[in-house]
Formats: structure tokens, C-alpha cells, sequence
């Protein structure tokens, strides 16, 4: 038997140029054909009392809201399985090969608790600040039964979610990959002496629907742990949650993680990766310090030169960051944080709620503060008159026109503590 | 674009401290240093009127004169204001000050001059675009052409925010931008630099909080009224007042009746930053006005007041948060109140 100890993986990428119903599920040209109702069935769930299924995309005039997550569709085709410890098992984590359709994303919908979730617009400003807005989207809208509790209702879109995207992800199996990307992680010859770089990836664990599942656990009952980077390509990390829409990472955000893709491609070249520490954000103060403990911990036992830290929501979360900034300065390690602001309408207010003289380096994914004015689209997905009370509306967001005016913090990742655009802030 | 000259009693050429009460007034095109802004403007902006006021008046008056510039902005449909050189004339240098900050918040922008050590500048940077001077008036030919060349390149629709290569006092506003590269990659290039021990520049310095002294203990809470304040957002049914999920702009008073009586069951929860549904239907999940009225009831305070003091505090600007508190502490002396619990979410 043919032993492998480095972990390796292909992500076999299927380009989707345009989305379309029809009569089957598959790949065609680059065009993804959805067959509407038997992914209404897979998305069907006995907390919906309605399930329907739309397309969006690129230049559309088309708003999506309120938006709960987005998942991108992957599947591992040796096996069929994805999302381990929720759809799927564990076998090949990591390793092997993925495919992926590259360009779509399962969009899913409902008023949960309806401040939390956010707003997609497929044309117009907003493209400027959402990665979404350029996708071929399959978006779910699903009202729930009666009676039901927000977290009963939270669960069957989540699960809704994957289900669907795993569903669509199996119609790219049998063609042809248009692009194949290898993540593996060879020792670095210790000759060239580059720095040794972790990645830490604070994940929200709240509670109260703030919260997200990594392998299928719900993280506030999970430990710091670390992860190979693989794994998050694997769907390991599901998020479930209901935060202020611009700062909380999507499904399709830990897919795609940004710095993962980052370190990996300086891999070998201006660092040494050495790995993902997955930390839960909670509320409580002894299980924040546990958790920054047991990241200095790790970090110092693979002889880190340096993290990058990046948070998930916000407010509550900047004494998680702060925490670390300050004991990693005490260990020697280097430290970056990843944060976005809350500065202000007019940008004039205190940028964060807790600092540290610590914190010497950090980047701005913005002020969510800032306003926008979203012109009207011709089609709305959703429930359009949620904009009023979504965090980071107004009480009179929407005008008659149907525009709406709008903190950044209602579109999705807009300012991203993941630091997926371009998007920063500076003082004047 | 059209500009409104701001300038006190002494450059107006109407006298000293003596008449430094005098209450403002307009008067068409330029006078006294208006003459060498002038000169200085490009084609296309003008001074289209000057203001004069007392120093003393303006600091004596300051939301009398404010209402009036308004209205003189208004009715001169101007489009900046240039304030002073003010040097390192104090009084002066604050109402120049008092100045952007009406333009600031008409949404227009200021300039002004000032000696670094003038009070006005510290006080007032934020407001606008205030330029270094020399500490007296023979500053004047270089204050007048600093701020009439930054005049131009703002009215030119240059990038003007760069306060380093501009020239103004930093004004500590915080605006969104796009830089070059993603944030995940400036990140690791910072993280870079910092271990190979290269200049690097953070994107976001920490910004240090004033701190509140607290005050004297309550020496008899058995004869005191103590008041409720919640940052929750347990608003009655409907939030009838619609205080925002985030950033909320008001905070509000509800009466236990509002919420039909103690068990707070007409509640509903505004706050956009937890899950709220706990808080529906009832509000002493969110706020212990339970626990308050079995206070009072025992005699451990004396009186609790059924007016609660309610807001959202998720993503709330502490500038807006400490006006918030300014406004609730000045309710609370109103109505007698000795003591106050504050709740968040």
C-alpha cells in the first residue's frame, strides 16, 4: 500500500458562466441547468411551509433579501460525499480531490431574526462591495411553518443550504475540470529560513443564533483546535449564523478563505504555513481567555514567527483580538489583526469598542457605518420591506421609489473581517 | 464656488476687546483679510459675503449666531466657509472653530487657519480643514495661500484627504477607501514586515477612550429613587418610536404601563445585535424591572422609577453614546432620580 504523509489536495475547478432552469441537473458549456423542482424537493424541509427556488445573476436587477448565508457547491467525487460531519463522513478530508463550481453560490433566505441577515443586490454600487453580486446564484426562499422557533427555522435553512449546494455540486462530476489547483504543504528546507506563519481564524460562538459548526458541532461546544487548511476547502467549517450581515463569514467565505489562499501562495516563497487555529468567539470572559490561551499555546509550539488573527462579527469579538495581541506580544510572536470598523455615520466616532496599545498592527476592511444609497431593482427575492429593521438600516431605509438608504453593514461581506476585497479606511 | 468670509471685530477693522460683544453681522463681498484671500483665489471661487462677530458674542451666543450663520449660509447658497486666520487669538480661534462646526453640520465644508497651540484648533480640528499659521497676524500672506490652494484643489475635485501632503491638522475622520490589494494579503504582508522588522504602517491606530469618574456612593438607598437604563432595546410592541436595530440615531423614554404593567409582556426587542425572540413578550428577560420592583418593595430602595430609559447599543458610536448619556443624566436630575442601573443586551 502506497503510504502519503502530506496532505494533498486538488480542487478541480468547474467555470459556471450562467445558470438556467431545465429539464435535468448538469454541466453544460460552462452553463449550470438546474431542474427547479427536484431541487425544491432536495431543499424541502418539514419546518417550510413553501420552498421555491430563483436565479440571479450578474447584472441582474435583482435584490436578494434577507440574505442568511452562501454557500459555494463542492463535492468530493470518489466518494459524494461533502460538508463532513453533516452531509457527508469523514473519509479523504482534506486530501484527494474536490470539484467545485467555480462562479456559483447557493444563496439562502428567510426572516429569521430578520436583523441579522442581509441584502444582495445583483447590479448597481452594490457589486462594488459584495463578491456575490458577480455570481451565478440559485437562491432559496422558503417560508417556515408556523409556530416554529428562529433557531428551528435557522437549522432548516442552514441544512437546506448545504443539501442544495451539495446537490448542484453533483452535476460537475462527470466533466471536464477547467482548471486544477493543488494545496499541499511540503517542509520548507530550514536553509531558507522564512518566517513561520499561522493563520487564526476566530469563529463566532456566541449562542443565540450567533454561532457556526465546524464538522457538524456547534463551536461553542468545540476547543481551540488546529486545522490543516485543506479542511476548510472541505467544507468543515457550516457558519449558522445570524450576525450583522457585512461582518459575518459565509460558508462560501471559509471555502474560499482569503488568507488561507494567501499563505498558501507564498507558501515556500516568503513564509512557512504552518497551519489554521480555529478558535470559538464566545460571550464569556474565562472561555475568551481560555481560548487566546490555548492559540499562544499552539502558536508557540510550532514556533510561530507570526499570526494573522481575523474576526467574525464585531464589538464583543475586539477583546477576543485584543486579548491575543497582547499576549502574543509577550511571547515574541508577531501579530496582525483583520477587523472592520464601527466609526460612525460620518466616520468621526471611535473606530473600535476595545483596544490595546498592543494592537500595533492592523488591518480596516471599513467603516460599516458609511452610508449607501442602493437604487431600485425591477425584481425582488424575498422581503424587501426587512431593509427598515436589518442592522444597519434605518427606520426609514426604504424610500418610495423603492431605493434604499443603507449602512455598508446590510450587504453582504462588505466589509469582510476576512479582508476579501479591496475595501480599508484611513483617517483624514 | 461661493464662499462665506467668517472674521472677528479686530480684522474687520471695528476694534479691540472693547468691542469684542458686538453681534454678528453680513455684509457683501470682502473686507480686511478677505482682500488678500481674494487675491489669492482662483477665477471660480468667490467670497460672496463676510460675517462679522464679536468674539465675545459669538462664544456667549454660540447657538443664537449658530441659527443666524445658518440662514445667512442658506440664503447665500454658499458652498465653503473659510473661518479666520485665527493665530493664536483664543477667543477668536474658537468661534473660527464654532464656525466649521456649523458647516459641518450643514454638510459643508470649512477652512480655517490657526496657530497649532490655539484651544480652538484641539477642539475644533474635526469640523474642518484648519491649516497651520504662525502665532500672529504677520502669518497672514502664508496662512492665506495655504488655505486658498487647498480652496482650489477642493473646489478643483482633488483627492484633498491626504491631510499629510494637503498640510491641514489631521482631522481624525475615518473614511472608507480602496487600497491595492485584498485585505487578507496586506495582512500578511504586514505581519511580514513586522517579523523581518521592516517599516510598516498599521491602518488603524488605537484610539484611547476618556474615562468616567464614578460618582459618590448613594448614602441612603432606602430613601433614594433609582432609575433603569437599558441598552437591550425592549421597546414596547411595534417599537413604536422605531429605534434602530444598529447604530440606533435616539434613545427613548417607556413607562411600565407601555409595556401593560411589570411583567413587560407588550415587549418586543429592537436590539439588532442578539437574538431577541427571548425578550418577546417578556421584556424582564431583557431588563430586570422584576427584580427592581421587589427592590422597592423591600424598602432596599427607596423608589423605583417606572420610566426606563431604553436605546439599542449594538455597533453605537461612542460619540453618539456619550451624548446619549449627557441627555439621559440631565432627565434623571429632572425628575429627582439619586441612582441609575445600566443594562446592555
Amino acid at each position: 500500500m502506497k503510504t502519503v504523509k502530506q496532505m494533498s489536495l486538488d480542487l478541480e475547478l468547474v467555470y459556471v458562466s450562467d445558470v438556467r432552469f431545465g429539464s435535468e441537473t448538469k454541466m453544460d458549456d460552462h452553463v449550470l441547468y438546474v431542474n427547479r423542482e427536484e431541487l425544491i424537493s432536495v431543499a424541502a424541509d418539514r419546518f417550510f411551509s413553501s420552498v421555491d427556488v430563483e436565479l440571479a445573476r450578474p447584472g441582474e436587477s435583482i435584490r436578494i433579501i434577507p440574505v442568511k448565508d452562501v454557500i459555494e457547491p463542492r463535492i468530493k467525487p470518489d466518494t459524494g460525499d461533502f460538508f463532513p460531519g453533516i452531509l457527508g463522513g469523514f473519509e479523504g478530508v482534506g486530501e484527494g480531490r474536490t470539484r467545485v463550481l467555480k462562479g456559483c453560490g447557493v444563496v439562502t433566505t428567510g426572516q429569521i431574526v430578520c436583523f441579522q441577515e442581509g441584502l444582495i443586490d445583483m447590479s448597481g454600487p452594490c457589486a462594488d462591495y459584495c463578491i456575490y453580486s458577480k455570481m451565478n446564484n440559485v437562491v432559496l426562499i422558503a417560508e417556515p411553518v408556523e409556530g416554529i422557533t428562529p433557531e428551528q427555522h435557522e437549522e432548516a435553512v442552514r441544512l437546506a443550504g448545504v443539501r442544495m449546494a451539495h446537490y448542484l455540486a453533483k452535476a460537475a462530476v462527470d466533466v471536464e475540470a477547467d482548471e486544477v489547483k493543488t494545496y499541499t504543504l511540503p517542509p520548507v528546507p530550514p536553509e531558507k529560513k522564512l518566517p513561520r506563519l499561522l493563520y487564526v481564524n476566530l469563529v463566532l460562538a456566541q449562542g443565540l443564533l450567533h454561532d457556526n459548526y465546524i464538522y457538524g458541532g456547534d463551536c461553542k461546544k468545540v476547543q481551540t483546535a488546529l486545522m490543516h487548511p485543506n479542511e476548510m476547502m472541505d467544507g468543515a467549517i457550516v457558519s449558522g449564523n445570524c450576525v450583522t450581515a457585512c461582518d459575518k463569514n459565509t460558508t462560501y467565505d471559509h471555502e474560499n478563505n482569503p488568507v488561507v489562499e494567501d499563505m498558501y501562495a507564498r507558501h515556500g516563497v516568503d513564509l512557512e504555513f504552518l497551519g489554521v487555529i480555529s478558535s470559538p468567539t464566545t460571550t464569556m470572559l474565562a472561555e475568551k481567555e481560555r481560548g487566546v490561551m490555548a492559540i499562544l499555546s499552539i502558536a508557540r509550539l510550532l514556533n510561530a514567527d507570526g499570526i494573522v488573527v481575523t474576526e467574525e462579527g464585531g464589538g464583543n469579538p475586539e477583546a477576543d483580538l485584543m486579548l491575543i495581541a497582547e499576549k502574543a506580544e509577550k511571547a515574541g510572536i508577531k501579530c496582525v489583526l483583520v477587523l472592520h470598523e464601527n466609526a460612525g455615520d460620518d466616520g468621526a466616532s471611535e473606530p473600535l469598542s476595545n483596544t490595546s496599545a498592543a494592537a500595533k498592527g492592523v488591518v480596516t476592511a471599513g467603516n460599516n457605518n458609511e452610508f449607501i444609497v442602493l437604487p431600485p431593482m425591477e425584481k425582488v427575492l424575498g422581503h424587501l420591506e426587512a431593509v427598515d429593521v436589518l442592522a444597519g438600516g434605518v427606520s426609514d431605509a426604504l424610500r418610495p421609489d423603492g431605493s434604499v438608504n443603507v449602512r455598508l453593514a446590510v450587504i453582504m461581506d462588505a466589509t469582510s473581517n476576512l479582508g476579501i476585497t479591496k475595501i480599508s479606511a484611513e483617517t483624514y | 464656488m461661493k464662499i462665506i468670509h467668517y472674521i472677528n471685530q479686530f480684522f474687520a477693522n471695528i476694534g479691540g476687546e472693547e468691542m469684542a460683544d458686538i453681534p454678528p453681522e453680513v455684509r457683501e463681498g470682502v473686507v480686511g483679510p478677505g482682500m488678500a484671500l481674494k487675491a489669492a483665489l482662483d477665477g471660480g471661487n468667490e467670497i460672496v459675503a463676510t460675517v462679522i462677530c464679536g468674539d465675545n458674542y459669538f462664544v456667549d451666543h454660540e447657538s443664537e449666531v449658530s441659527d443666524w450663520l445658518k440662514k445667512i449660509i442658506g440664503q447665500y447658497e454658499a458652498d465653503l466657509i473659510i473661518a479666520g486666520p485665527a493665530f493664536f487669538a483664543g477667543r477668536y480661534g474658537m468661534a473660527c472653530g464654532g464656525v466649521c462646526k456649523i458647516a459641518y453640520e450643514m454638510g459643508i465644508p470649512a477652512v480655517s487657519g490657526m496657530f497649532e497651540e490655539n484651544p480652538g484648533r484641539e477642539m475644533y480640528q474635526k469640523y474642518g480643514f484648519i491649516f497651520p499659521t504662525d502665532n500672529n497676524a504677520r502669518g497672514m500672506k502664508k496662512a492665506v495661500t495655504a488655505m486658498a490652494g487647498f480652496v482650489g484643489r477642493l473646489a478643483a475635485g482633488e483627492d484633498i484627504y491626504d491631510y499629510r501632503k494637503q498640510g491641514y491638522f489631521r482631522r481624525g475622520i475615518r473614511r472608507n477607501i480602496w487600497r491595492e490589494s485584498v485585505g487578507a494579503h496586506r495582512a500578511v504582508d504586514m505581519v511580514l514586515d513586522m517579523i523581518a522588522g521592516r517599516p510598516y504602517e498599521t491602518e488603524l491606530e488605537m484610539n484611547t477612550f476618556s474615562r468616567v469618574e464614578p460618582s459618590a456612593p448613594i448614602a441612603d438607598l432606602s430613601a433614594a429613587k433609582i432609575a433603569l437604563i437599558s441598552t437591550c432595546g425592549a421597546v414596547p410592541e411595534g417599537n413604536p418610536d422605531k429605534i434602530e436595530s444598529h447604530a440606533a440615531t435616539h434613545w427613548q423614554i417607556y413607562h411600565i404601563e407601555d409595556y401593560q404593567g411589570p411583567e413587560l409582556i407588550h415587549s418586543v426587542v429592537a436590539h439588532g445585535g442578539c437574538a431577541p425572540t427571548f425578550g418577546y413578550h417578556n421584556g424582564n428577560r431583557m431588563m430586570p424591572v422584576d427584580a427592581m420592583l421587589e427592590l422597592e418593595k423591600q424598602g432596599f430602595i427607596g423608589e423605583f422609577d417606572k420610566n426606563i430609559y431604553v436605546t439599542v447599543g449594538n455597533s453605537m458610536p461612542v460619540v453618539r453614546a456619550a451624548k446619549f448619556g449627557e441627555e439621559i443624566a440631565k432627565s434623571l436630575k429632572e425628575s429627582g432620580v439619586a441612582g441609575a442601573i445600566l443594562t446592555s443586551a
